[in-house]
């Protein structure tokens, strides 16, 4: 028996050294991933650059799904009428030119001589059967909802008209849906159900995939705009699910860039001078929710007594180990969106005192309820706030259920509670009135939230005027006018973190679209 | 003998039926619906509904079961919900790859795990014996997904020898998943080896063939081995089983496009054609498993290969 301990105590120490990293030290602080377009001399342009993502892609139709796994993968493959540039702009791609004729009337003219991957040219018709289609599918959803008619002017112009003003069509029309692909492949493909080799005009043709593990594309030389060509050969997007796989992935030099970083490792990868670490605010709001058609939320005094009795920076703290920014507009505004306040007139912040007073200002006496959550981040934070409800009377049990019910849970009322997150667009025009309207109902306005003053505002902000100035203003009293209803608790915007190996440039983390792999270099 | 194995091929047709019909109810009355997971954020329930309607999920119960099953037993899997792709193209894709890695880690859990066992049990009292034993307690107690993280960290980050995951390293891409997967059950195999060897070489048949003055070494291999294999090759047949469970954890760990993988992201997505195809083929290997542990056993054991000829007869 003696003998037997010695050696399973040396078995364990001899596994503990081979295992144990060395003491890390953090010389190697994260960059902010501020864009560097210009290509200095003696770069290395035709490398393959290789990059490492959580979960396969599902489809190289573009409107089969906006998952964002998908997205940054076939966003490479397929032209869009506008992308997004580094600072979240607008830009023409396939657009040559474009005017609004009215308030609801929008003329495109489309480049000539833009070639697709199987060396034909792209044609308006083209387009718009491409964009016809899109209209008619389900994944671009309420973002096409203004759209009324896509048609063909001539053969170099589309036309789009909407059912009022919409001045965030052009934004729309970078969502991953809207990638153009050729008209006959289209109608091939709609009959044999049969993607596996995608046909588009953007920078890079398909080369081949396997499922489940890599995608591989190359550079397309033919591609229209050469003054604005993929800056690498080929890119490989490698599926690791597991985070610490995809970190070592990068360490071992098998993968160049990982996009989807998991800060268990973060101290590990400042301590090593061959990475580099790059970071980004997010827009994905954080956020506590609650049914406002529940008793006790249904009063806005207990929900502002929520909002003040909760400690946001402890929250940061948990939930993304405080990498990141409080947030109080409860509109799930994130700090880069147009027209976003932090915190509309300094409304909130800890005071556990007045949310005592105010909750007994409501006369709703304490009451017990349930926070719903389906990830790890929520559950860890949902104990916490679990003990700050409590102090203001309202006891909380958690509950964690699968990613696939929570839709369910929320559509069917039981969800009291919840803590989850939102993705926000730069525009809020394409998220607003889905979070807090009636047509949001079932879908995401998950805490039920209906105002038909918010819904004028809303209106308001988006017919003002096509100018963003004065919409920003619009936008500013919305948040205004929501920290005081407090339909839900915002919490925090969480930092979006890159791992590269350290030579890597024109590393670019887009807060809202796929990061613009084809500027990636030696 | 070729009388039984068609006969059991055949019976293997009910099994597939069954698991496709408790799957299928089970994917039913789970709660969950794919068209949330489909549309995310854009769900509406005009969405849902036109999803629905293309999927064939707005019929009835039986309708989707009659219809999914006739098109099975013609070999068509069905369509992903998620990918809207043939289930098959998949399965076809990813299953030769978890197949490699569980035959790579039963290979390894016999190669290495029996003549440890043998040795062991053989001279049950000596340092090796008590050092396997020791190792073999840790290799059950490890989880696999903790001893994949070990090796990944020792033999890809700090000694840089093998590929820490992904396939396209050829061989070298296998030796950790395997060793990960085969850890815990070859520690298993050896502890039963151990145990059945120890039975087996106390038996007065082998104390007779040592006073006859028969070589050790073929003492071991030509009359203890042989006898003391029957509880061996059984817990080999049903560790397939548990192997197949254990390459869903080796796959995510290891990033390898596989069933087991697929099966889980499938069941997180609802994707019921997906997760009926993955657990047919599941199925399948382990009925074929335990065939050919059947067939083993009549070549191990005169005595059932002679029950195999009395039935014939």
């Amino acid at each position: 028996m003696k003998k037997n301990l010695v050696l399973m105590s040396a078995l364990l120490a001899l596994a503990m050294i081979a295992t144990t990293a060395p003491a890390a030290a953090a010389n190697n602080p994260p960059k902010l991933a501020v864009p560097s377009t210009k290509v200095e001399p003696g770069a290395k342009l035709d490398e393959n650059i290789t990059v490492v993502q959580q979960l396969d892609m599902v489809s190289f139709d573009p409107i089969n799904t906006s998952d964002l796994s998908n997205r940054y993968i076939i966003t490479n493959i397929y032209s869009y009428l506008f992308a997004q540039d580094e600072y979240l702009n607008n830009v023409p791609e396939l657009v040559k030119s474009f005017k609004r004729l009215n308030d609801s009337t929008w003329q495109f003219e489309i480049y000539k001589g833009v070639k697709t991957h199987d060396g034909k040219d792209l044609t308006v018709d083209d387009v718009v059967y491409s964009l016809q289609r899109t209209q008619k599918g389900t994944a671009i959803g309420a973002l096409f909802k203004p759209v009324d008619k896509i048609s063909k002017v001539n053969d170099n112009t589309i036309q789009i008209t909407t059912f009022g003003p919409y001045p965030a069509l052009p934004t729309a029309l970078t969502h991953v849906a809207c990638g153009i692909v050729p008209k006959a492949y289209l109608e091939k493909a709609e009959v044999s159900k049969d993607w596996s080799n995608p046909i588009g005009t953007g920078r890079y043709k398909f080369k081949s995939r396997v499922i489940g593990d890599s995608v591989v594309m190359e550079r397309f030389d033919g591609y229209f705009n050469q003054k604005d060509k993929a800056l690498n050969k080929s890119l490989t997007f490698k599926i690791i699910p597991e985070g610490s796989g995809r970190t070592i992935a990068v360490e071992t030099r098998k993968a160049d860039i990982n996009v989807v970083f998991d800060t268990v490792d973060y101290a590990r990868v400042l301590a090593n001078a061959n990475l580099q670490l790059w970071e980004h605010p997010s827009q994905t709001v954080w956020h506590l929710g609650y049914d406002n058609t529940q008793k006790g939320f249904d009063n806005k005094l207990v929900r502002q007594a929520i909002n003040l009795a909760i400690d946001r920076k402890a929250l940061l703290e948990v939930g993304h180990n405080g990498h990141g920014t409080v947030v109080f507009n409860n509109a799930t505004f994130a700090p880069t969106v147009l027209g976003a306040v932090n915190n509309p007139g300094n409304k909130y912040s800890y005071d556990p005192e007045k949310a005592k007073a105010l909750m007994k200002q409501s006369g709703v006496a304490g009451f017990d309820t349930e926070i719903i959550v389906f990830r790890d981040e929520a559950e860890r934070m949902a104990v916490l706030v679990q003990s700050y409800l409590q102090a203001i009377g309202i006891n909380a049990t958690v509950k964690r259920i699968e990613n696939a019910v929570f839709a369910q849970t929320i559509q069917a009322h039981k969800a009291p509670m919840f803590i989850t997150s939102w993705g926000c667009y730069w525009d809020p025009d394409m998220f607003l009135a889905r979070r807090f309207t009636k047509a949001g109902i079932g879908g995401v306005n998950r805490v039920w939230y209906q105002n038909p003053v918010l819904d004028l505002m809303i209106d308001k902000a988006r017919t003002v005027s096509f100018d963003n100035k004065p919409r920003a203003e619009v936008y500013k009293e919305i948040q205004s006018f929501m920290a005081d209803e407090a339909p839900e608790a915002d919490l925090y915007v969480n930092t979006m973190y890159a791992l590269a190996n350290k030579d890597l440039k024109g590393i670019e983390i887009n807060v809202e679209m796929p990061h613009n792999y084809y500027k990636l270099h030696y | 003998m070729l009388k039984f194995i068609v006969k059991r091929l055949f019976a293997m047709i009910p099994v597939i039926l069954a698991v496709t019909f408790v799957v299928f109810t089970i994917m039913w009355f789970v709660p969950g619906d794919p068209t949330n997971i489909i549309l995310g954020n854009e769900w509406t329930e005009a969405a849902s509904a036109q999803v629905k309607a293309e999927l064939g999920l707005d019929r009835s119960f039986l309708v989707q079961f009659l219809h999914y099953t006739g098109n099975l037993l013609q070999g068509d899997f069905g369509i992903s919900y998620i990918t809207r792709a043939p289930v098959g193209e998949q399965l076809m894709a990813r299953f030769p790859n978890t197949l490699e890695v569980v035959l790579g880690a039963m290979l390894f859990c016999v190669l290495v795990g029996v003549p440890i066992g043998v040795y062991s049990g053989v001279k049950p009292y000596s340092v090796f014996s008590n050092l396997t034993m020791v190792a073999g307690l840790l290799g059950i107690s490890f989880p696999i997904f903790w001893l994949g993280l070990l090796l990944i960290l020792l033999f890809s980050v700090h000694l840089g020898w093998l590929p820490s995951s992904g396939l396209e390293d050829g061989f070298a891409s296998f030796i950790l998943p395997c060793l990960a997967l085969g850890g815990n059950y070859m520690a298993n195999i050896m502890r039963i080896t151990r145990s059945s060897m120890l039975e087996v070489i106390r038996q007065d048949y082998i104390r007779t063939a040592k006073a006859k003055g028969v070589k050790a070494i073929d003492v071991v291999l030509k009359h203890a081995l042989q006898n003391s294999m029957m509880p061996t090759i059984t817990v080999i047949g049903m560790d397939i089983g548990t192997l197949l469970g254990g390459v869903v954890l080796t796959e995510t760990v290891f990033s390898i496009p596989g069933t087991g993988r697929l099966l889980l992201e499938s069941i997180n997505k609802r994707d019921t054609p997906t997760v009926i195809g993955c657990l047919v083929i599941m199925a399948v290997c382990i009925a074929v498993s335990n065939l050919i542990v059947d067939i083993v056993y009549a070549y191990v054991d005169p005595r059932i290969k002679a029950q195999y000829g009395a039935a014939k007869d």
